[in-house]
């Protein structure tokens, strides 16, 4: 008797039970993809402030004691790590200025730097004030080599020509520094340098201006973005409240015409718990899947990568829901059924 | 007659009037909030960005780097006077001159700078020199504020076993060293002295080698892409709009006048400051402009799941508010309301539930929009009046569609059947 009440409620009234299950779909998948999102967005957000540059520069390094292909596996968390190799290279009887570097580590060391062209691979790379000086661009030859690209910095390596670290070895050059962007805070970046540059003999320069300004920035940021989620999921829970509790009031006659049939309070109770159950179920499930989703694509819109499944975030989020939902629609119900049966069928 | 119905309509069934208030006000609260928030939260980041540094290099204009040309140091002021239009946006820059000079006998790269200085430009004063570029540098022991000051960096320190207090002869001046940097960057090699006292090292008194500034800016990436995509377009462009602006499209060249692109200013340094070349620090400027990008996107999307949510929220409430009312709407019409009576009634309602809860929205949204400035930032954001009347229409619209859905149902009522439900 009680499932078929239930199962009648929702066949006899389809569009009220489908505009009600939307009604706490959305706001659930708003909710879970928020959630989901937010606790992605300090980790990209510090990601991106360490594009910068390198935040850990080790000097007065020998070669010997580096293995300079495998510097990643010295410390596997490293996001870039390259040589950096400095020297002069002689085309045409001038001397030049020669940067060497690891080409596509040297990408991630420098994503700021706007390149014409592409970016070094094999072959050679020029700074921007060096070929306008030179009237040259890419696709033309330069000290036996095609220019792959023309980088712009703004700094003093607009002036130089670049190659692969290994083929500026081969020039004269001499490593001056090994590179490394690190993850982590300033004093774990600190610490991972200092670790390394014993093992290597060398010296360790943290890029202070750039760990102490992140920290700070990461934090505001992180708090700002903890207020406004806060205030979106307050809003969704509302909104399903909301819902809830205009579907209780809309169904005050069926609770009074039940009443009148003798069923208990509890009884009544239970049927609309059983009702929210099953609105659940067809609005709220599907809503947490769709706000992964979501969350997946909202991720890639600000940061233009994925993000992952947090499990924590969707059981928070549906925690959250039930609970906000369910409270806000205990108090009506309680009052629709502390009425007299015979007034409500008479719609007072 | 109406206004009589209307009035004690809204005074009646005070608990259902006040949950559709509450629902409008909150969601424009939530929805005007985070707006609010989007709208300011891009110019705190960008300031907060600048303690990262300077994103500006200027050089002497046509020279080659480190080939010995100078720009003079009486017209540096000039960068934050009336020629440069932007002059606002600059909050700090520092003037170097290098020289490799015998520091106790050895070698050493010798840099000279202000520290901090007070400057005039035009009637304004403002303060220069690295503290306004540098304020995230380690020093320990004090930022040298005299002539005979110095301050070494962190590994020539170790190098040369100084610390604070410790005395070093530059060729014939003796020099203090009241603190020890750490930047990370070349200065950590270097002795930093007086920018007078490098000039006469150099024997170049009065001279510049380059300057650093730093300087709020929009990102200009997107622009790249509108010329025609890549990094060589953006440098072109920045070269057509130096030789010749009148080639380029007049839309965009009014883009670049009145929008402080990093080469915006870069253009207006080099026209306050003869003979100079202007370049923004591509690693500092575009890291800035992604940063920015992303941080304002993040806050337009909750801003708009907020809307969402909330109109969501308030639709469903006023929906069922309307059906729930058979038998009121049976009442007006048995006394003889038209359709459009009964529909003029429902939505005044609805307006007036609109723009109460709207109002009351803004101005919770104002407060919610300071708060989190305040807690974030420490600068209270502020709330644009155009956005108070965008949330306030908003606030309107969806309150009345959400009566005029259910409209059609309610319209098609009849009394007697409305009456007899009852």
């Amino acid at each position: 008797m009680f499932a078929r009440i239930v199962r009648g409620s929702f066949l006899r009234e389809p569009r009220r039970a489908a505009n009600a299950a939307a009604a706490v779909f959305v706001p659930a998948a708003l909710l879970t993809a928020v959630a989901n999102f937010l606790l992605d967005a300090r980790q990209k957000m510090s990601r991106e402030l360490r594009s910068r540059g390198p935040n850990l520069v080790l000097v007065g390094v020998e070669p010997k004691k580096v293995p300079l292909d495998r510097l990643r596996e010295s410390s596997p968390r490293a996001i870039a790590a390259s040589p950096l190799a400095r020297g002069l290279w002689t085309v045409d009887g001038t001397e030049i200025p020669l940067l060497g570097f690891d080409p596509p580590e040297g990408r991630r060391l420098r994503p700021g730097w706007r390149v014409e062209g592409t970016w070094l691979t094999t072959e050679t790379m020029l700074g921007a004030r060096l070929a306008e000086r030179l009237g040259l661009g890419p696709g033309d030859e330069f000290g036996g080599r095609r220019i792959e690209g023309v980088v712009e910095t703004g700094e003093a390596e607009d002036e130089a020509a670049f190659l692969p670290f290994r083929d500026a070895l081969a020039k004269g050059a001499d490593l001056v520094a090994i590179e490394w962007i690190l993850p982590g805070t300033a004093g774990e970046v600190e610490a991972e340098g200092k670790r390394l540059a014993a093992a290597w003999g060398a010296e360790a320069r943290v890029q202070h201006q750039i760990a102490a300004g992140e920290g700070a920035l990461l934090g505001r940021l992180t708090r700002a973005f903890a207020l406004v989620g806060a205030l979106v999921l307050l809003v969704c829970g509302l909104s399903m409240a909301t819902t809830l509790v205009a579907g209780v009031s809309e169904r005050r006659r069926d609770y009074g015409v039940l009443r009148s049939l003798g069923a208990e309070d509890d009884r009544i109770v239970r049927l609309f718990a059983a009702e929210v159950g099953a609105l659940f179920v067809a609005g709220l499930l599907p809503g947490l899947a769709a706000g992964l989703l979501l969350s997946g694509a909202l991720a890639r819109a600000v940061f233009a990568s994925g993000s992952g499944v947090r499990p924590l975030a969707v059981g928070a989020a549906a925690l959250a829901c039930a609970a906000m939902a369910a409270a806000a629609a205990l108090a009506p119900l309680r009052r629709a059924l502390a009425v007299d049966p015979a007034r409500v069928l008479k719609e007072e | 007659m109406f206004f009589r119905i209307l009035g004690k309509s809204l005074l009646l069934r005070r608990r259902r009037r006040f949950a559709a208030f509450a629902s409008v006000a909150l969601g424009t609260a939530a929805a005007s909030g985070i707006l609010a928030v989007f709208f300011s939260v891009g110019d705190s980041v960008a300031a907060e960005l600048r303690r990262y540094g300077a994103n500006l290099l200027v050089t002497p204009a046509g020279a080659a780097l480190d080939v010995g040309a100078t720009l003079a140091e009486s017209d540096l002021a000039r960068i934050k006077g009336e020629a440069n239009f932007w002059r606002n946006n600059v909050v700090g820059f520092a003037p170097f001159l290098a020289v490799d000079a015998a520091v106790d006998g050895r070698p050493t790269r010798v840099v000279g700078t202000w520290v901090d200085r007070e400057l005039a430009a035009d009637g304004e004063a403002f303060r220069a020199g690295l503290r306004s570029i540098a304020s995230a540098w380690r020093v320990e022991g004090a930022w040298m504020s005299a002539p005979d000051e110095a301050m070494a960096g962190a590994s020539l320190a170790r190098d040369r076993g100084l610390r604070t207090g410790s005395r070093v002869r530059v060729r014939d001046a003796d020099l203090r060293v009241v603190g020890v940097v750490s930047s990370g960057g070349a200065e950590d090699g270097q002795l930093l002295v007086d920018l007078s006292v490098a000039q006469s090292l150099a024997g170049r008194p009065g001279r510049v080698g380059w300057i650093l500034a730093s300087a709020v800016t929009t990102p200009e990436s997107h622009l790249a892409e509108r010329a025609g995509g890549g990094g060589g377009s953006l440098r072109a462009l920045a070269r057509q709009m130096r030789t010749d602006p009148t080639r380029l499209p007049p839309d965009l060249v009014e883009q670049f006048a009145c929008t402080p692109y990093p080469t915006s200013i870069a253009i207006q340094i080099e026209k306050s400051l003869p003979h100079s070349d202007a370049r923004p620090i591509r690693q500092a400027t575009e890291t800035e402009g992604a940063v920015l990008e992303r941080v304002r996107a993040a806050f337009l999307l909750l801003a708009a799941s907020a809307a969402v949510a909330s109109a969501l929220g308030v639709l469903a409430a006023a929906t069922s508010s309307v059906l729930d009312r058979g038998a009121e709407i049976g009442l007006w019409k048995a006394l003889g309301a038209t359709d459009a009576r009964v529909a003029l009634l429902l939505l005044s309602e609805a307006s007036l539930v609109g723009i109460a809860g709207g109002v009351a929205g803004v101005a919770l949204g104002a407060a919610a929009a300071r708060a989190i400035g305040s807690s974030a930032f420490g600068v209270p954001f502020a709330f644009p009046p155009a956005l108070a009347a965008l949330a306030v229409l908003g606030a309107l619209a969806v309150s009345i569609l959400g009566s005029a859905l259910p409209m059609r149902a309610v319209v098609r009522l009849r009394p007697t059947v409305a009456l007899h439900r009852a």
